[in-house]
């Protein structure tokens, strides 16, 4: 991610928007880019400081020096570094610096009493103790070689990281964040939960509204949670229809800043399969075989359940207007299954179903609504033999 | 269900309670459907339940007793056990404010004696972090935990540093039931105050040498630590507990080389400046430093500027004096101080001195200064590092070849020598570099109590 001193954006009177490296010119920015890492790549097996000379000596020449620091610092973020030379520094210094200690002072310019210079005490110590790496100080970061690139870049893949990262970076300073999601509920809450969050839900229409803060969001509009915010982006881009509105503090007063899924940005963190078990995709594939006026519907609906929710696997609707859910409890480890239990509860829905596994132990009374119990699969059958004998709401 | 509390992410929860709760911290969440409270509060929600009857699960208190005796007897000046008295009667909270060198650790370890729970002590460095793990290891029978510096072992009693505690303190906020914070002034920022805020600690103690506050946010202090308890100036102090000490202050004079160059750089940056009518400090200043981004001219008035700088940090007279010092000095403990890391690496290589800047790896650092304070290394040259209240008992020469203009640094760089000796007097040189920007800033300087 980049720091906020290396952060483009445009601000106006309402809103705050990053500037992008756009296609307008890609050509130069794919140039600059390829000009980089090429540079990188000469110095691998060099100090970070030669690294830094001729990253300077190239920036001189540019525009905006905040774009070529800016790729310098998503490329190293990605790259690798070690001492110049393979041994313990530290212990060198200590053995050398204790044996120094008795020919103090050194001086530079020897006279009638002071006579040690430090040649004099280097050879000394060569002679009678043993060898001095080359450069006292080669564990420093910058006497430090470049040794590999931990993940490599195409110039075009650098410039979508940065663009993301100037994104990112506008979260720093976000205490509040808006969003609106049409799908993939299960990972957007994902990632809320990952980046220790808090929400508040709101049905509308077709999709949800949700609010996004922290626990101390309550007392003080806080920028403590930027960060998590701006971790937590990645994970609402794995939606495939959502939109975000963020309220970024800045030294002007209040600017939103906002985003979509048609923004162009990619996230890199990886989309899991959409269903959580194989058990499920079963299901899912066996009961749109049936012919049914039922119509089912992955992760149709949200229960909020205020410090947390409860996603139903499943959600039914029938042409008159009846509806339902299905949750389908795997084999999971104790905790998790108590807490499954605990959140189903809480819920309290009549039109909830619950498959669950044989093996898991569980009886009919931990269970306010229709259970069904499955060895291996859940058979669509069964569930709608559930599904038609429920009342309208 | 009886009303229960938990500790959640720095914050309280009261849940199950009926009706509305009567203290005003506790707030409605209708985010979670939650009475919700800060941490700090705890004290108050739990005497309000004591004082109401309510029978209430307590989730949220996960501090321990500890058994802190002191391994060793110690005889305390009488103004440390005056300091540590005052701070029992005020509730076992509050700062001590006392100069650098007069001992506030030994304050801190009795106040955790007397109170025995789990403590968790917050220092602004990685140095003083490794210092107070040394201190608390050697006073106490316990193991400590660190947290900070590639470190993340909470025990009952941790250290930490003010940058990692306000990252985790959501995480841990319910685990110590002191707080102890190392120069304390840090606190009132938006960022360090989540550390006292986000804890349930009912007793907390702060320290400094420098409770007041350029910027007047020392009164945050009172409602986050408690009131100031118990002040002593250095000048109290002076003579009866420290050495005494006298300030040399040597002018530098450029080369005629460096002098012509420095003319140069300066012309290219006032030039710029008056050209565009901007004035030396302040938000103006500022303004030009953003504008250097994409302005060539003004990245090219910037880069002046810092070459001006670097040629009066560096000048070759002052790397001579500092020669001709350590020979005059070459029977005493010397500390040398300079801003710029690359100086102390100069000095390391040209005079052979061991060096610690930030870079210093925690052995390494321990090393240096353990042999410092035994003798085995008798001179040592840093960078801003060790500005605050590391421990080097045995310095007795001071050197500072530059540094930046802020008083509350210099008093304490000089708090560093400020030791008692055997008849030691301590001296502090100061190398000027003379009819330049550093002559100002070193007037500035004097102005702390310290030099009156």
């Amino acid at each position: 991610m980049l720091t906020s001193d290396l952060l483009r954006y445009n601000i106006d009177e309402k809103t705050i928007t990053p500037r992008y490296l756009t296609r307008k010119h890609a050509e130069f920015h794919l140039k600059l880019s390829r000009k980089l890492l090429d540079i990188y790549n000469l110095h691998i097996g060099k100090t970070r400081k030669e690294l830094e000379q001729a990253l300077d000596a190239f920036e001189q020449n540019q525009v905006s020096y905040k774009i070529v620091r800016g790729l310098v610092k998503i490329i190293d973020g990605c790259t690798e570094y070690a001492p110049a030379e393979d041994i313990d520094y530290s212990a060198v210094r200590k053995r050398f610096f204790e044996y120094v200690e008795n020919f103090r002072p050194v001086v530079h310019r020897p006279d009638l009493i002071h006579k040690n210079t430090s040649d004099f005490v280097i050879k000394k110590f060569i002679a009678e103790i043993g060898s001095l790496p080359q450069h006292l100080y080669g564990d420093l970061p910058e006497n430090k070689k470049l040794i590999r690139f931990v993940r490599s870049f195409t110039p075009e893949e650098l410039i979508r990281r940065y663009n993301l990262a100037l994104a990112q970076g506008l979260l720093y300073r976000c205490y509040r964040m808006h969003i609106r999601v049409w799908d993939s509920y299960k990972t957007v809450f994902h990632y809320i939960k990952l980046a220790r969050l808090m929400h508040a839900i709101r049905r509308e229409e077709d999709h949800y509204y949700i609010m996004i803060n922290g626990p101390f969001s309550l007392f003080r509009k806080t920028q403590k949670y930027g960060i998590n915010l701006a971790m937590f982006l990645p994970g609402l881009m794995l939606a495939q229809h959502w939109t975000m509105q963020a309220d970024v503090n800045t030294d002007q007063g209040r600017r939103i800043f906002t985003l979509d899924h048609n923004c162009g940005l990619t996230g890199y963190y990886k989309k899991d399969s959409p269903f959580d078990s194989a058990v499920e995709e079963a299901f899912y594939k066996g009961f749109r075989k049936q012919k049914t006026l039922w119509a089912i519907q992955r992760e149709g609906e949200i229960i909020d359940l205020g410090d947390t929710v409860l996603i139903p696997d499943f959600t039914f609707e029938h042409a008159d207007g009846r509806s339902a859910l299905l949750e389908i409890v795997g084999f999971w480890t104790p905790e998790y299954l108590h807490k499954k239990l605990d959140k189903l509860a809480r819920a309290n829905r009549r039109n909830l179903i619950v498959a669950v596994n044989e093996k898991l132990n569980c009886s009919k009374s931990d269970f306010n609504g229709p259970v069904i119990f499955y060895k291996t699969r859940v058979k669509a059958v069964d569930v709608l033999k559930i599904l038609d004998d429920l009342l309208p709401v | 269900m009886p009303a229960t509390l938990l500790f959640h992410q720095g914050t309280l929860i009261l849940q199950n309670y009926s009706g509305e709760p009567d203290p005003m911290c506790l707030r409605w969440d209708s985010r979670s459907r939650q009475w919700r409270a800060k941490a700090i509060f705890y004290d108050e929600i739990v005497r309000w339940l004591q004082s109401k009857n309510v029978a209430c699960l307590d989730s949220a208190n996960e501090i321990s007793r500890v058994n802190l005796s002191l391994r060793m007897n110690v005889d305390l000046y009488p103004y440390q056990q005056e300091a540590v008295q005052a701070w029992r009667r005020a509730g076992s909270r509050g700062s001590v404010c006392l100069p650098t060198g007069s001992g506030k650790t030994w304050v801190a370890l009795k106040a955790m004696e007397a109170v025995g729970v789990s403590t968790l002590i917050i220092v602004p460095t990685l140095d003083l972090m490794n210092q107070w793990y040394d201190l608390v290891t050697n006073a106490f029978d316990v193991t400590a935990g660190l947290l900070g510096g590639g470190y993340h072992d909470i025990r009952d009693v941790t250290i930490t540093t003010f940058d990692s505690a306000s990252i985790h303190i959501d995480k841990y906020g319910n685990r110590f039931g002191l707080l102890i914070f190392d120069e304390v002034h840090h606190l009132p920022s938006p960022k360090n105050s989540f550390i006292p805020e986000m804890s349930i600690a009912p007793y907390r103690l702060g320290l400094t040498a420098t409770y007041k506050r350029p910027d007047g946010l020392h009164g945050k202090l009172e409602q986050l630590v408690g009131n100031p308890v118990y002040e002593k100036s250095i000048r109290d102090l002076q003579g009866v507990h420290l050495a005494e000490y006298k300030t040399v202050k040597i002018r530098i004079k450029l080369t005629p080389q460096e002098e012509t160059q420095y003319r140069c750089y300066q012309k290219i940056y006032l030039d710029f400046l008056r050209k565009k009518q901007i004035k030396f400090h302040g938000p103006d200043l500022e303004t030009f430093l953003k504008e250097s981004a994409h302005d060539p001219q003004a990245r090219k008035a910037l880069l002046a500027r810092m070459q001006a700088r670097q040629i009066i940090i560096g000048a070759k007279r002052k790397l001579e004096k500092l020669a001709s010092l350590l020979k005059l000095h070459s029977r005493d403990r010397i500390l040398i101080f300079t801003a710029s890391n690359d100086l102390v690496y100069q000095i390391s290589e040209t005079f052979l001195i061991p060096a610690i800047t930030h870079h210093t790896k925690t052995l390494e650092r321990k090393w240096v200064l353990d042999a410092f304070r035994q003798g085995t290394l008798s001179v040592l040259v840093t960078s801003k590092v060790l500005n605050e209240g590391v421990d080097i008992p045995k310095a007795n020469v001071a050197i500072i070849l530059s540094g930046s203009a802020s008083p509350l640094e210099h008093l304490q760089r000089l708090g560093r020598i400020l030791r008692k000796g055997e008849n030691k007097e301590a001296i502090l040189y100061e190398l000027v570099t003379g009819g330049t920007q550093e002559t100002q800033i070193s007037y500035r300087r004097r102005q702390s109590d310290a030099y009156k």
